[in-house]
């Protein structure tokens, strides 16, 4: 009896792998991945204010943040007519530098100093600032130079990633200030002026 | 395994963001005919807990030989294409859409381009001293090709010294030559020592392009043959040199 039910079941078996169609199936598998740029910024806000302040102190890239003691210290400097300052400070952060993250799926991009709108009043003026950025992590390349050497410029390439520049990309973005010895200010009023820096990021 | 502080760190960095903006697609490649009319629609997400007001500009561009987007009015495409609605704000943690529509103008040929620039506004300031705000903005590179017009190009030259590989493209050619593909590079005895590879590199037609190909790891000093390999939706190039490394 045993026997005869195995043998039942290998004859099953065997009819079972016979029905098999002869032709393989087929499945369409789809990916759909959207091509993405994405642009974080963590400061908006610069503030030079040389009317407050009794510290003497470096930012990280060592340039004396502006303060009253820091400009009064250049003042009385004898040699030297230029000083770059660094920020008093940054809106929204306790960094000394603004974080520019990019997140994309494309191999090149580039971040661009766009427009800038409004000018430094007299006697100063938007040539008298720069931009520095330093990677963090991440791809591409800062095209700032060494820090103090890009003006801030309307259509000033900052950032760029020629190729392999997929994933996230963090840098650190510095603004700074060259006053002059020479620089007369108005004797009745604080000096104020404000301007306002586009950032363009764009996968060409 | 990543530090906690680092983690940290990230955290409160992503926390921190003023600004937080993203652009989906990030490039639009079109073909059409002559007269023809397409849709497209972009959609913008804002990844901040507060509303983003956000303007639409468009602006006729080229690319320079280092690749850089440069304001153009040849090859323009602005006037052809309509950015509905120009001004609008993005919802907290939402997305808002934009809808492109081109016409493909009769009478043109070849590639035609304009970017599309979704600008935040500047944020309100404080009072006194000297302050510089920072505003984001996003740039959607739209081309069009006209079916129909293509006349397809492409010299490419490889080879020179330094330690970055020269490579020279040119597209004497009326439409965008975006080129993917790779530099073999042989030394003397013919032993294959790196590939250098080259992705989706946008060519301007009228223009070319000037990269250097670093290598992950620096080469010996020598002379070595360079082939080169590329392929676009118009064709497959190749062209041979010789590189000096130093």
């Amino acid at each position: 009896m045993k026997r005869k039910l195995v043998t039942l079941m290998a004859l099953l078996a065997s009819l079972s792998l016979a029905q098999t169609p002869p032709n393989t199936d087929s499945h369409t598998i789809t990916v759909k991945v959207p091509p993405v740029l994405r642009l974080s910024l963590d400061a908006t806000e610069y503030l030079f204010d040389f009317t407050v302040g009794t510290s003497v102190a470096n930012n990280s890239l060592g340039f004396p943040k502006a303060t009253k003691a820091a400009y009064e210290v250049f003042l009385d400097d004898a040699s030297k007519t230029e000083q770059l300052f660094a920020p008093t400070s940054i809106a929204e952060t306790s960094n000394d530098y603004g974080t520019l993250r990019i997140n994309t799926n494309q191999a090149q991009w580039v971040v661009k100093i766009d427009t800038i709108t409004g000018n430094l009043a007299t006697p100063l003026s938007n040539n008298r600032l720069k931009v520095h950025a330093v990677k963090d992590t991440g791809k591409g390349d800062s095209l700032t130079g060494s820090p103090g050497d890009k003006n801030l410029a309307a259509g000033t390439n900052i950032i760029e990633a020629t190729s392999n520049g997929q994933g996230r990309s963090v840098y650190k973005l510095y603004y700074l200030l060259e006053m002059n010895i020479n620089d007369a200010f108005p004797s009745d009023s604080v000096y104020s002026s404000t301007i306002n820096v586009v950032l363009l990021l764009t996968t060409p | 395994m990543k530090r906690p502080w680092t983690l940290l760190a990230s955290l409160l960095n992503l926390a921190l963001a003023q600004v937080d903006l993203t652009l989906s697609p990030a490039r639009l490649e079109l073909v059409l005919p002559p007269g023809g009319e397409v849709a497209e629609t972009v959609r913008v997400r804002n990844g901040l807990d507060r509303e983003e007001p956000l303007s639409v500009a468009l602006r006729p561009f080229t690319l320079t030989p280092q690749g850089d987007v440069v304001e153009s009015p040849e090859r323009n495409l602005c006037p052809h294409l309509t950015a509905t609605p120009t001004a609008f704000t993005v919802p907290p943690r939402g997305t808002a859409e934009v809808r492109l529509t081109l016409k493909a103008p009769p009478g043109a040929e070849g590639t035609l381009a304009c970017l599309v620039v979704f600008t935040a506004g500047p944020r309100p300031t404080g009072l006194g001293g000297l302050r510089i705000t920072a505003s984001p903005s996003l740039g959607l590179a739209v081309y069009l090709t006209l079916r129909g017009t293509e006349r397809p190009a492409l010299r490419a030259k490889v080879g020179g010294e330094g330690k970055a590989l020269p490579v020279l493209l040119e597209n004497p050619g009326n439409v965008l030559q975006r080129v993917t593909g790779e530099a073999r590079v042989f030394d003397g005895e013919g032993k294959e020592v790196a590939r250098l590879p080259i992705a989706e590199l946008p060519v301007f037609p009228g223009g070319y392009r000037e990269v250097a190909l670093e290598p992950e790891a620096p080469l010996p000093p020598g002379r070595y043959r360079v082939v080169l390999i590329l392929e676009s939706a118009y064709g497959r190039y190749a062209a041979e040199g010789v590189w000096a490394v130093p």
